[in-house]
């Protein structure tokens, strides 16, 4: 009997064995390009990807030749304008041949690129505006790093369709020969010129408080300013994509709960490729960061 | 509230051989959330509105064979489904603010495999050789194409050999092999580089391949212990122990690290402890 029911008990477990192998390289198409609610249409920078341990050098995977549009939607769902692009005198940046039309905060943008080295290839990627909002107040334009008296704004509120606000703040440094790096980005390896410019990484509801007048107080974090002296402090409401590549990638490259070693992907919100096409909108301010004594 | 259903039934075919079957189904309520490179960060999350338990239906058929006095043989398969899996989304950049629901995804899985027993339970020479063949595959919405993928902790071998040998009635040797199929991990196939609108550097996101696709270089290691049996002054009884941890040094690898700020990124091997000796004296009152 037991000669017999083993190797049934085997049979049944082994016949159920599955075949989960990990994928080769595969090349693919980069996309990246920023609109920013009132500013002139982006540049459009197309390239491939390269195998993990090669070198990458942005001039020798840069795409040439590509026929590239953005479409801003209608509220009816159809492109009420078509904006071309043209290569630049730089391969694979493309810039818009309507260099006066501005992004439009609130409406959807589709980026489109054919014309790609295989025929019939083709890239899409959509990106919804955020709403402009504006500095009601900023309590201070000067301040002592770290003191109790953080750089407050007072903010009119975006908007952005299906989910909460969320902010990216961002300074940079208006005279960095002039002053030193603030404590937490001297310690770091870079080269000073490497934190001209910063960021806090993204900041949600949590962390900015909404008034009954419906404006929003939001405390510039400290992290994000790298440079004692003279800043330029951005806030900027982001869309999903930005939002979606930069929760995705700070996972990728090691944040949150994930053990070491775990590598997980990125979020692309691209059709036929990978890469951005991130908007956002913001405001921004000049002020003066003084040291501890 | 939750109902549980459980039965199992025997069939003795002989004194020597019994076949088992059995069924039931399991509900949790707590999930762990664990980070390896810091024990002190393990978490359990427990169920909440929006977070219901998970549960799953688990079928089992074994034999168990006594061909002889002090001698085991055991086979047994098993299946068994996962659904309600919930766990920490690892993409959430900032907790507050979110609902706990929103903390979370949720997904499902299942189990199968096939266990098998070779036991010695007495005799001056004993111990025994213990196989697992084992598949468990986990899904989450968007995530892998929301596709099945092996977690982390999904062996389809696993070896355990322990040996006991009774050297006299105050000493014992003994040797622990272990031998498993690498773990499991998500390899970075590609690169490309990203400006960042917010910073001066660039950013330079990974392209990966299927998560859980690839393995870590299979895992082996050979413990040997000598114990000491004796009395503590008369207070308690005692153990003293020589041990031996990876006795052939074998350097199985903990996780690939990857320096993605060299161009190209460097891949280094992080290995777990080489050979260490070890020396207890336990007494027990």
């Amino acid at each position: 009997m037991l000669k017999k029911t083993i190797p049934i008990l085997l049979l049944i477990t082994m016949s159920a064995c599955e075949v989960y192998r990990q994928d080769d390289y595969a090349e693919q198409y980069v996309i990246e390009s920023f609109l920013t609610a009132g500013e002139t249409l982006p540049e459009v920078k197309l390239s491939r990807t390269i195998p993990l341990n090669q070198t990458y050098v942005f001039e020798e995977v840069a795409i040439s030749d590509a026929d590239i549009v953005i479409r801003l939607t209608a509220a009816d769902g159809s492109a009420s304008d078509v904006y071309t692009y043209t290569e630049s005198s730089r391969r694979g940046i493309y810039t818009p041949d309507d260099q006066d039309a501005r992004v439009i905060s609130g409406r959807m943008y589709t980026l489109e690129i054919t014309g790609l080295d295989r025929p019939g290839d083709r890239i899409t990627s959509s990106a919804i505006v955020p709403l402009q909002f504006e500095i009601v107040s900023l309590n201070v334009d000067e301040t002592v790093y770290q003191s109790d008296v953080q750089f407050e704004f007072n903010l009119t509120r975006s908007f952005f369709p299906g989910r909460q606000n969320v902010f990216i703040a961002s300074s940079i440094a208006l005279d960095p020969d002039s002053f030193p790096l603030t404590p937490f980005w001297a310690d770091r390896d870079g080269e000073p010129n490497e934190y001209i410019q910063v960021s806090s990484g993204l900041i949600n509801e949590g962390n900015y408080t909404v008034n009954e007048d419906n404006t929003i107080d939001l405390k510039y974090p400290w992290i994000g300013i790298a440079y004692y002296g003279p800043n330029r402090l951005d806030i900027y409401a982001v869309d999903d994509n930005i939002f979606d590549y930069y929760r995705s990638l700070q996972t990728q490259q090691g944040g949150g709960n994930i053990s070491p070693g775990q590598i997980e992907n990125v979020i692309w919100n691209v059709e036929g490729g990978i890469g951005l096409f991130g908007a956002r909108a913001g405001v921004s301010a000049d002020v003066f960061v003084k040291q501890q004594d | 509230m939750r109902l549980d259903p459980r039965i199992s039934a025997d069939y003795q075919f002989s004194s020597r051989l019994k076949l088992q079957a059995a069924y039931g189904r399991y509900h949790q309520f707590l999930t762990l959330i664990t980070n390896e490179a810091f024990s002190g960060f393990d978490v359990w999350l427990t169920t909440a509105d929006g977070v219901p338990p998970a549960w799953g239906d688990q079928f089992g058929l074994g034999l168990k064979y006594t061909p002889k006095r002090n001698y085991n043989v055991e086979v047994e398969v098993y299946y068994r489904t996962m659904r309600g899996l919930f766990e920490l989304d690892p993409r959430i950049p900032d907790a507050a603010g979110l609902d706990y629901a929103d903390l979370f995804r949720f997904g499902t899985g299942y189990a199968y495999g096939l266990e098998v027993l070779l036991e010695k339970t007495a005799g001056r020479f004993n111990g025994f050789i213990g196989y697992t063949y084992g598949n468990t595959r986990r899904k989450f919405e968007n995530y892998n194409n929301s596709n099945f993928y092996p977690p982390k902790y999904d062996r389809t071998h696993d070896v355990n050999v322990v040996l006991n040998y009774n050297l006299s009635r105050k000493w014992m040797l003994t040797s622990v092999f272990s031998y498993a199929t690498g773990q499991a991990y998500t390899e970075p196939l590609g690169r490309t580089r990203i400006r960042d609108p917010f910073g001066t550097l660039p950013t330079d996101p990974l392209t990966v391949g299927r998560v859980n696709a690839s393995r870590l270089p299979d895992y082996h290691r050979l413990d040997l212990s000598a114990t000491y049996y004796s009395t503590f002054f008369g207070l308690g009884d005692s153990e003293l122990q020589i041990q031996i941890i990876n006795a052939y040094s074998r350097r199985n690898i903990w996780f690939y690290n990857f320096e993605l700020e060299e161009n190209p990124p460097e891949r280094s091997e992080v290995p777990l402890l080489p050979i260490i000796p070890s020396l207890s004296y336990t007494i027990y009152f």
